[in-house]
């Protein structure tokens, strides 16, 4: 079973088209990389993958299901923007995505609490830009989640907690078990994580293929072959 | 009465001013990722938004008994007003203020599910969804207003709730009954804008 299969989708907003007819298949259990630039499409593919926009045409399917209530129960989606009641504390976020979600391991989420150094009781309101993106990632990898959708997990982080959030998505992946999509245009940083790779500009799939594979045929790093492509 | 007039705006605007906060700080791209339906979700913010409406409500009617009361002079003038002599002397109060109690949540109920239809159908035009949400806010209220004395005919084998008084005042006391809002009709359309508000929003809608 794949862990997300899109045929021939399009996605358009008037008169742009943000996707244009990507047929894409993604094996369960790996890292995979969303490369491309600003406007590429990343966002939209994986809002599209989590059941939070709808496909103009084409078919979408997600762990073998139609994108539907059932198939949110089974994605973890990390959206770029901060989607947090900032009213809430970390741990009371953590008690209201628990409450949502059945696979959520608590225990769990207030260890990676305390691993990205983040206190439970502060105000979400009150944690600057990397702390919030570290509490999203905190919240996306304490569910047993077979797919996690980060979108720009690094915009706009600083240093010390990008490399964070690197280390933790490498040490808490369950290998075979997990797929993880992660759209980004910093690739310099993230390419060591990535199994197979897909190239987006335009709207369209540029390039796709194991990065392995594409490093070993090109003689390049992703981040060169990103430059050339995108 | 200037606090009660504050609720009925709040009551009429606070729908859609909660969906669309949601949509402006992006909350809504965390609740729409939640494994519920669509009907499930607004039926949640629905009751969160009525229970807020409902304490404001209460507050600003203690706050408006307690003036009357404290007022010199204010408290009497009402005490002798035939109205509300006839309130006070009913044995049907406590019923009457029940019934009152449940419409005005009633209608508050189905006045924030008409804000938050609207919203769902503005969103489908992003650019202009304000227009669009005001448009389907005055075209919802014209269709009830219109189809609402044919609905409550519709709905007359059932008991609606009214307000008993008597009256007196007069040399023969008399029955006053008041009748209030069309009470299944407005239940039915309320879940109706909700149901098909969900719908729509996890079909349709982009978060």
């Amino acid at each position: 079973m794949l862990a997300i299969e899109m045929a021939n989708v399009q996605k358009r907003y008037y008169r742009s088209h943000a996707l244009r007819g990507i047929s894409l298949q993604i094996e369960p259990g790996k890292i995979v990389g969303l490369l491309g630039p600003n406007g590429a499409g990343k966002s939209t593919l994986l809002k599209i993958c989590a059941g939070l926009a709808h496909p103009t045409t084409g078919r979408v399917h997600v762990m073998g299901r139609d994108v539907s209530t059932a198939t949110k129960g089974l994605t973890a989606f990390v959206p770029e923007n901060d989607t947090f009641y900032s009213w809430m504390t970390a741990r009371q976020a953590v008690a209201f995505e628990s409450s949502m979600f059945s696979d959520m391991d608590v225990s769990d989420a207030m260890d990676l609490l305390r691993e990205l150094k983040l206190d439970p009781d502060n105000k979400i309101s009150s944690l600057s830009k990397g702390q919030r993106g570290r509490l999203k990632l905190a919240l996306a990898m304490s569910r047993r989640a077979g797919l996690v959708l980060m979108d720009e997990p690094l915009a706009g982080i600083d240093p010390p907690s990008r490399a964070a959030i690197l280390e933790t998505i490498a040490s808490r992946y369950r290998a075979g078990e997990q797929t993880i999509v992660i759209s980004t245009h910093e690739v310099l940083e993230s390419e060591k994580l990535f199994e197979d790779v897909v190239f987006l500009s335009d709207g369209q799939i540029v390039l796709s293929g194991y990065a392995d594979e594409l490093r070993a045929k090109r003689g390049k790093s992703l981040n060169e072959i990103f430059a050339e492509v995108c | 009465m200037l606090p009660l007039a504050g609720v009925a705006i709040a009551t009429v605007v606070s729908g859609y001013l909660a969906m669309r906060s949601e949509w402006q700080s992006h909350t809504s791209m965390r609740t729409l990722s939640y494994p519920m339906s669509g009907t499930e979700l607004l039926t949640a913010k629905h009751a969160v938004i009525v229970l807020n409406l409902a304490l404001v409500t209460l507050v600003s009617v203690v706050g408006v008994w307690l003036v009357i009361n404290r007022t010199p002079g204010l408290g009497e003038m009402v005490a002798h007003d035939p109205v509300f002599r006839a309130w006070t002397k009913t044995r049907e109060f406590w019923t009457s203020a029940a019934w009152a109690t449940i419409s005005a949540i009633l209608g508050m109920s189905f006045m924030v599910a008409v804000g938050m239809f609207s919203f769902v159908i503005g969103a489908f035009v992003p650019r202009i969804s304000g227009l669009i949400a005001v448009i389907v806010h005055v075209l919802v209220w014209y269709l009830c207003f219109s189809f609402g004395p044919h609905a409550m005919y519709i709905a007359s084998f059932l008991p609606n709730p009214k307000i008993v008084a008597f009256d007196s005042s007069r040399p023969v006391v008399g029955q006053i009954a008041v009748p209030l809002l069309p009470l299944w009709p407005t239940l039915a359309i309320t879940a109706v804008l909700l149901l098909v508000a969900g719908k729509i929003l996890e079909s349709e809608v982009d978060a």
